[in-house]
């Protein structure tokens, strides 16, 4: 077989294959699968009792949110954040 | 002669033509210019609706405070109240000349505000202003884009067009952050900015603030036999408040009787470190652009009080949006390294200035 034959087929295999490449790189514009929830963290000024509410609006840190069930002390709003639930990645 | 000459012949012109064309002639770079502006033309497109939409949602979020025009309030906004950097070449009195301007543009911009919502509170006005300037913000980064493609476009400039059409990616990125950032600021709960607030409050075991200077606090509370001060923006509006200013009244106050001034602040990490990382170090730990860094400086050095600096560390994006668990966590674990940091550096007896710099947003 003549060289010139194998030079073409190799260059157009490596065309063929660079241009398949591409196209299935192309990045997947699926959403992401997460869920989120802002949680406030509320504790008593007194004896450290704590516990986790999902945030109000108009919270905010330093807040005096009522009173300790356990103590009666103040409780105070220390600590809001965003959490995030990671959906298990759905595969076809 | 035969077939197999015939096609040879034929393929070793194709190669020759096309060896001509890639190296003696534009046309290679023609069809990357097309490909690269196409490019850029989906992220502009892309860009818009990123505009459009945090303007929606802007609109939507003054109408739920009462604004009665908020389009208008926002049109008028965007593209004015631009501030002009003072004359470095010469840069005697800077510092002032900067801060002048700096505080005549807030002055401005406030006035506009209350000059349209009469009597409003000072959290309600603080939210406006941020509205305000985000939307301002994505109208000018997509103003940009929209410029350098012109202009590669006018000027038939590949390498402009290239250039463009691989950083525009992140610049979507960005505009993509600020664009979230229009909804944290409207739900009202701290912000990964916050987290130098979010320290020093827990710090501060005491409810009872001062506004040593507008819009800055300052709590006076103790720890383990220290007299703590700690300064911070007045919250729970979204303001970064004047830190650099109140420390140096402060401690006027005080005739320099402190021990050591330590500043918390959220920093911009690295791609390779991970978010909420804590670390510390000395020096003034605020990214601000010379007034109130130098303030806190000189102050210190006016005195020799040692500096101390503690940061969180995220990205940009977190820094705009919604405090995420993991700068939840390190802002826990940077009010350990400030406790200790007091503990091993200063004696029963001393005062200790605490400064959390950052947005104080959802943060009394
Ligand atoms: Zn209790």
């Amino acid at each position: 077989m003549e060289p010139l034959y194998i030079l073409v087929i190799a260059l157009t295999a490596f065309l063929i294959s660079f241009l398949l490449m591409s196209l299935t790189r192309r990045p997947s514009n699926k959403p992401n699968e997460e869920q989120k929830k802002i949680l406030e963290v509320i504790k008593c000024v007194n004896c450290g009792f704590e516990e986790k509410t999902s945030f109000k609006a108009d919270d905010y840190v330093g807040k005096n949110v009522g009173k300790c069930p356990k103590c009666g002390g103040d409780l105070i709003v220390a600590g809001i954040y965003l959490e995030k639930y990671q959906q298990a990645e759905m595969k076809v | 002669m035969d077939g197999t000459q015939d096609w040879s012949s034929i393929l070793l012109a194709v190669i020759i033509l096309s060896s001509f064309v890639l190296n003696f002639t534009d046309i290679p770079q023609k069809m990357q210019f097309w490909r690269f502006s196409s490019v850029v033309r989906r992220r502009i497109y892309e860009l818009n609706e990123l505009e459009n939409d945090g303007r929606r949602k802007s609109i939507k979020y003054l109408k739920d405070l009462n604004v009665p025009n908020p389009k208008e309030l926002i049109e008028n906004y965007v593209d004015n109240f631009f501030m002009i950097s003072p004359v470095d070449i010469e840069p005697t009195d800077i510092i002032s000349r900067l801060r002048h301007l700096l505080r005549t543009r807030d002055e401005a911009v406030k006035r506009y505000v209350i000059e349209n919502l009469k009597n409003i509170s000072d959290e309600v006005r603080q939210k406006i202003e941020v509205m305000l300037e985000l939307n301002s913000i994505l109208t000018f980064i997509n103003k940009v884009v929209k410029h350098y493609y012109n202009l590669g476009v006018k000027y038939n400039d590949w390498v402009l067009m290239m250039r463009l059409a691989l950083d525009v990616n992140q610049i979507y990125l960005l505009a993509k952050a600020y664009n979230n950032a229009i909804e944290a600021f409207g739900v009202g709960a701290p912000i990964g900015d916050g987290a130098g607030p979010l320290v020093v409050r827990t710090l501060a075991n005491s409810s009872e603030e001062r506004e040593i200077v507008p819009e800055t606090v300052v709590y006076e509370s103790s720890f383990e036999n220290r007299r703590i001060y700690v300064v911070k923006a007045k919250g729970p509006g979204p303001t970064v408040g004047r830190p650099g200013e109140a420390l140096e009244k402060l401690v006027n106050e005080l005739d320099g009787k402190i021990a050591r001034i330590i500043t918390v602040d959220a920093a911009l990490k690295l791609e390779s470190e991970r978010s909420g990382e804590v670390a510390f170090g000395v020096g003034a730990a605020i990214g601000d652009i010379g007034p109130e860094k130098i303030a806190m400086e000189r102050i210190a050095t006016k005195y020799s009080i040692p500096l101390d600096a503690v940061v969180v560390k995220m990205s940009n994006e977190e820094a705009i949006t919604t405090m995420t668990k993991e700068i939840y966590d390190g802002v826990l674990k940077a009010v350990d390294v400030v406790k200790n940091i007091i503990r091993s550096k200063t004696k029963e007896g001393d005062a200790v200035v605490v400064i959390g710099v950052g947005n104080t947003l959802g943060i009394k």
